[in-house]
């Protein structure tokens, strides 16, 4: 694998609800994406702690937007995935690619 | 938006102890699913559902490590406190029980409440001083 830092299962989830956003990637809509694309309800507290180990990692970036009344004058922490996420992202893609095509390889000559 | 459909203002208070740095951000993205639910489901139904995840993210943030940022101290405090509280109060009831019973071994009953008095002054004391020692290194590192 290319990149030296792994994606778990979860922050694999978050980065590619992210790139799906696109520019309107923050906790509710993140949270929102995860329930209606993957059927998983997480707490919008799990989803800024796994949003705070890719910010570490170098894979995300975030900003805080302006505050609005919907939200109580609170400002959204909008993210954005960085070009290291992006190789991350497709070095994973590609191990899972890999690893499925080996295992399909090996259970057909298993078969045979 | 009116008083009468805010959430639950205490609700908010109690996730607000555990001193997570994205605070604002979770409070306002919860407040905005509160005033979708508000609409769709009906005020009640919203709050109901807004005390269920503050209690899902107090795990969350409990879980994730966030509880014991910068207001670590802060909240052993508050736990130590809490135990502290229930743990005498289990004392006083139990005491009060057996004292209206007529009880042949008092030296066991004694010896009993003082092993209790032990394990809450333990379990009180030792979050205390965890706390004073970190608040100490975190001075010094400043």
């Amino acid at each position: 694998m290319g990149s030296d830092r792994l994606l778990g299962g979860f922050e694999h989830l978050l980065l590619l609800a992210i790139l799906r956003l696109e520019d309107d990637a923050y906790g509710a809509t993140v949270r929102r994406e995860l329930i209606q694309c993957a059927n998983k309800d997480v707490a919008v507290g799990a989803i800024y702690t796994g949003l705070d180990r890719l910010e570490d990692k170098g894979f995300v970036e975030s900003w805080v937007g302006e505050p609005t009344a919907k939200r109580g004058g609170r400002g959204k922490r909008l993210y954005r995935v960085t070009s290291a996420g992006r190789r991350a992202l497709a070095d994973m893609d590609r191990a899972i690619r890999q690893l499925s095509a080996r295992l399909q390889t090996e259970k057909g000559s298993a078969r045979a | 938006m009116p008083e009468n459909l805010q959430p639950p203002r205490f609700a908010s208070r109690i996730l607000s102890y555990f001193g997570s740095p994205h605070l604002p951000q979770i409070l306002g993205d919860l407040m905005e699913e509160f005033n979708e639910r508000v609409h769709s489901h009906g005020l009640s139904a919203a709050r109901r559902w807004y005390w269920w995840a503050i209690l899902r993210n107090m795990i969350a943030l409990a879980a994730g490590g966030q509880m014991f940022g910068k207001s670590r101290p802060k909240t052993l405090f508050l736990i130590s406190g809490i135990w502290f509280s229930i743990s005498l109060l289990w004392v006083w009831f139990s005491h009060r029980w057996l004292m209206g019973l007529e009880h042949q071994s008092w030296g066991i009953v004694t010896l009993m409440i003082f092993l209790v008095y032990v394990v809450v002054v333990i379990g009180w004391l030792v979050p205390v001083l965890w706390a004073i020692i970190r608040l100490r290194s975190t001075r010094v590192q400043a």
